[in-house]
């Protein structure tokens, strides 16, 4: 695809290098012609010197037969300018990076008048990734299909839990309605069948209807310890979004804040969250707020530093989950995975936003008729959104047993008339249902490809 | 410096050399040469580095500045050193021996003036060359007019390209016409091979020989000037034969990207180009002031027109066919030539010389000291194509210059140890260093080089090898930092 992007900051740059081993084909705009310099000697891309909002410079770097512009610039105003001039003289998809949140409402509708495709807010995105994990204290990732109706949890195995040395198709036995589509066992991927037997410490990938899901990790002892409190250091953009979203939810939050305007700020819009004024990094105040009582703490000051540090306090007092914010890159691959379980990065999350976005657009636009195609366990797997038709004769109304998959594909999902059904091998297609295939294999394009010649 | 991927890129080179071969061998049997087995040993040579070095892919591909002059330097180097081979092992007797090389300096110098186009030769009368040894020979500059490097980044993908394609690809500044480097490479070659072939239509319609058009064809492509005439083009005496020539010199002397703005329907953008218009415009006062002084010559305005416009497009696209000896020209034209020499063709295409956009960048770069010294407190920028010059490319086009007349006057120098008249030394060098072919005095257009000690050919052939790679590679290449382990 022919990517146009406008700014070259660190979202930027660190998106044109995704982007560019994905094959496509990238332009880069930014007004500092030494940024453009240091990016069109470092990657595979045409940079170019000017404002991007500008029609002028649009016109000059084809805009009018690009698939898609990003804008990611510094400012939200002429992100959206720049999406709109782009619009205008035709670029069929836009995505802008907008972060005030005072903007965040009236977006939804001036879409349309701006011409966005998406708007990506990494305060907000963050936010969510945040809340998702709260609400899912032992995923290691969640993903959404076919509009919420169908999730795609992972999870590692503890030790003794139940599942440890079943094989596969014992579960049932447990009334669980979900089905493990992948499995990662030490770096390694398996499309699992019917005899594959579960080993201690293997991440294990859920798909199903959310709520199945949710069952079925409190049947087999996977859903440990539900977080009901949580403990905020730091009331910037990202707490004032997960405040709103946990609030409502029901959880008890305590929010620490050294700056007192902004702390009574919080206070007076989420009067059910307890405010307190004081430093975040001050262990006595922490322990005094009884941090070791809390069930999650997170961190997410301007420090990245102070971040850190008292996240890893908080796991040394035994809290379940710990999570802390950390912007800079280096920061997060020396503590991700380590001594912090979960680490949140708003540039990482805008990141996968978009690239995830594109994917979505370039499955759609190279031949294939993907509904979605999400890439997971590091993009060794694919997982792809279809919708069968009619015309599709040789797999719809047969047995799914009776079709000769080729090796490694897996019917994960079956959605029919906004019901999941996980499939068995007497189950079959039917026109209409919403299909997701796992492929381990090779690229699938379209739903016929699952069978092997 | 990332050695492993050094070997590899030159590993691939060589493999690419290896197929460029094979048109050659292709000539050499259709004609049943016994020369064309002298193509055996160099082609196994090539082979064997090619599968050695260049099939396995090196884990870390990352090459920076210093690599990307490096590979391409020494690209060159080793190309020409085996591309010699089939020249010095025809001489022998046994593969027919007929041959105008008398050592293996004068294969290695007009192998290289043949890599980069320069076109200057050592033979006397290659009119008697075997048939294949006269293809490769041409061959030679259709492959390094547009750059061998180029032609690899073609074919393997690579991601962090552009250093390469900067050393080798010339001009002050190197724009893509894609974003990907293998698909702006891939449009480079494709307009390239098709004005090449229309070429050769062309001339084929003017009654040349289909072998010699072709070798005429790479020789004007390449901007390089090997003629397999001894007598050069002025051999056909064919006025629409002249024409059609200096008018292809003079677009292969243009920068290739315009081209691909006509291709992509943007005329009217290319042609407000202001290198282009500068170009033109050199070309015709040249073209105006040569024919005005050779009329007394002549004695006829069409034909006073016809060998200037000729010599000057050769000269100015730095390609170096001959019609006329235009060392017996009035000194005026010489001077004007001599100048030209300098001035060459335009950024971005296969010509040589300083490049037209650098002359105008140093004009106006000294006007603007000018208006700096009258006004110190004025704040000025260069533009050129209508928007400013970052400094650096200012700054960097000044050290050229300054590097460049420094090498102009020691090598010229050194050359002068041979004990021949100062305009054969200057022009020789010159003509060498700007990638010209022919000077004046004693290597005037019907003369040759083969004149000079092995030292001077040494020497020259390495002006050759900087002229083409625009100084900077051959530099980073010889310098003792590149060499360091670590």
């Amino acid at each position: 695809m022919k990517i146009i992007l406008v700014g070259g900051g660190t979202v930027g740059v660190s998106l044109i290098g995704n982007l560019l081993s994905e094959g496509h084909d990238i332009t880069v705009i930014d007004t500092d012609s030494r940024v453009i310099e240091q990016i069109s000697n470092t990657y595979d891309v045409i940079g170019y010197v000017g404002n991007g909002a500008t029609f002028e410079v649009l016109r000059s770097v084809g805009v009018e037969d690009c698939d898609l512009l990003i804008a990611t610039a510094d400012s939200d105003e002429l992100n959206l300018l720049c999406c709109l001039a782009a619009h205008k003289l035709g670029a069929k998809n836009t995505i802008a990076r907008v972060r005030n949140p005072e903007y965040a409402g009236q977006l939804y509708e001036l879409k349309d008048d701006f011409g966005l495709s998406m708007t990506i807010n990494p305060e907000r995105a963050a936010a969510q990734e945040i809340a998702r994990v709260l609400r899912f204290p032992s995923a290691t990732g969640v993903e959404i299909f076919a509009r919420g109706k169908a999730e795609l949890v992972s999870c590692r195995v503890p030790k003794d839990n139940v599942l440890v040395g079943k094989k596969l198709m014992e579960l049932s036995s447990l009334g669980i309605n979900v089905l493990i589509c992948t499995v990662e066992r030490n770096g390694e991927v398996f499309i699992p069948g019917g005899t594959f037997v579960i080993n201690e410490g293997d991440n294990l990938y859920f798909t199903g209807a959310p709520k199945d899901i949710v069952k079925a990790f409190k049947k087999t002892g996977l859903y440990l310890n539900p977080v009901k409190s949580v403990m905020i250091t730091g009331a910037g953009m990202i707490t004032d979004y997960l405040s709103e979203m946990l609030v409502g939810d029901g959880f008890s939050l305590k929010i620490i804040e050294n700056d007192k305007q902004r702390a009574e700020a919080m206070a007076k819009k989420y009067p059910k969250a307890v405010v307190l004024h004081g430093d975040c990094s001050d262990h006595e105040l922490l322990s005094e707020e009884g941090i070791e009582k809390t069930d999650a703490f997170v961190s997410l000051t301007g420090l990245d530093e102070g971040n850190i540090l008292s996240a890893l306090y908080a796991s040394r007092k035994n809290v379940n989950k710990v999570i802390a914010k950390v912007t800079s890159d280096n920061f997060f691959s020396m503590f991700k995975g380590k001594e912090l379980e979960t680490v949140v990065s708003p540039k990482l999350v805008t990141i996968n936003e978009i690239l995830r976005y594109v994917r979505a657009l370039a499955a759609s636009d190279s031949a294939g008729n993907a509904l979605s195609l999400y890439k997971i366990v590091g993009g060794k797997v694919e997982v792809l959104e279809f919708e069968a038709d009619g015309y599709m004769e040789e797999i719809i109304e047969k047995p799914l047993y009776s079709l000769g998959l080729k090796k490694n594909i897996l019917v994960a999902c079956i959605i029919r008339s906004n019901k999941v059904l996980i499939p068995k091998g007497s189950d079959s297609i039917m026109a209409g249902d919403r299909v997701l295939i796992v492929s381990a294999a090779q690229r699938i394009n379209s739903l016929g490809d699952i069978v092997a010649e | 410096m990332n050695r492993k991927m050094i070997t590899y890129l030159l590993g691939r080179v060589l493999m690419a050399e290896f197929f460029l071969m094979i048109p050659s061998v292709a000539v050499g049997a259709i004609y049943l040469e016994r020369a064309t087995l002298s193509f055996i040993i160099p082609m196994l040579i090539l082979v064997l580095a090619g599968l050695t070095f260049g099939i396995k892919k090196p884990e870390n591909t990352a090459i920076y500045v210093r690599e990307g002059f490096f590979i391409v330097a020494a690209a060159w180097i080793f190309m020409s050193l085996v591309g010699a081979l089939p020249f010095y092992i025809s001489s022998f007797e046994f593969f027919g021996g007929v041959s105008q090389f008398s050592c293996i300096w004068d294969c290695i110098f007009e192998i290289i003036s043949g890599f980069t186009t320069t076109g200057a030769s050592i033979c006397p009368d290659p009119g008697i060359l075997p048939k294949c040894i006269l293809f490769w020979r041409s061959f030679s500059h259709w492959v390094g007019g547009m750059g061998v490097l180029v032609f690899v980044l073609a074919i393997i993908p690579m991601s962090d390209s552009m250093h390469l394609m900067k050393a080798e690809v010339p001009g002050p500044v190197v724009g893509k016409l894609v974003p990907k480097m293998r698909q702006t490479a891939r449009i480079l070659y494709a307009v390239y091979t098709v004005m090449t072939l229309v070429l050769i239509v062309f001339l084929c319609a003017g009654k040349m020989p289909l072998f010699e058009a072709i070798c005429h064809s790479f020789g004007t492509a390449g901007t390089g000037g090997f003629s397999v005439r001894t007598e050069g083009i002025g051999y056909y005496n064919s006025a629409y034969i002249d024409v059609v020539l200096s008018i292809f010199m003079i677009l292969f002397g243009i920068n290739f990207n315009l081209f691909y703005l006509i291709l992509i329907k943007r005329t009217r953008e290319a042609l407000r180009s202001e290198e282009l218009r500068c170009y033109l415009l050199v070309v015709g006062a040249a073209t105006f002031a040569v024919a005005l002084n050779i009329y007394s010559i002549y004695q006829n305005a069409g034909i006073s027109l016809r060998h200037a416009f000729f010599q000057v497009s050769s000269i100015i696209t730095t390609t170096g066919y001959s019609t006329v000896d235009f060392a017996l020209w009035p000194s005026l034209s010489q001077s004007i030539i001599v100048i030209l020499m300098m001035v060459g063709a335009c950024a971005g295409s296969t010509g040589g010389g300083l490049k037209v956009s650098r002359v105008l960048l140093l004009l106006k770069a000294f006007v603007q000291e000018m208006k700096h010294l009258l006004h110190p407190r004025s704040v000025t920028t260069v533009r050129l194509e209508g928007s400013p010059v970052e400094n650096s490319v200012v700054r960097s086009t000044l050290a050229y210059f300054v590097i460049y007349v420094f090498i102009v006057v020691l090598s010229t120098l050194m050359i002068s140890l041979d004990g021949f008249d100062l305009t054969t030394n200057l022009t020789a060098e010159l003509s060498c260093l700007n990638n010209i072919g022919p000077g004046l005095g004693r290597v005037g257009p019907m003369e040759n080089f083969s004149g000079f000690s092995p030292l001077s050919k040494v020497i020259l052939s390495l002006n050759m090898l900087l002229g083409r790679l625009e100084i900077f590679p051959i530099i980073v290449f010889f310098s003792p930092g590149s060499w360091k382990k670590n």
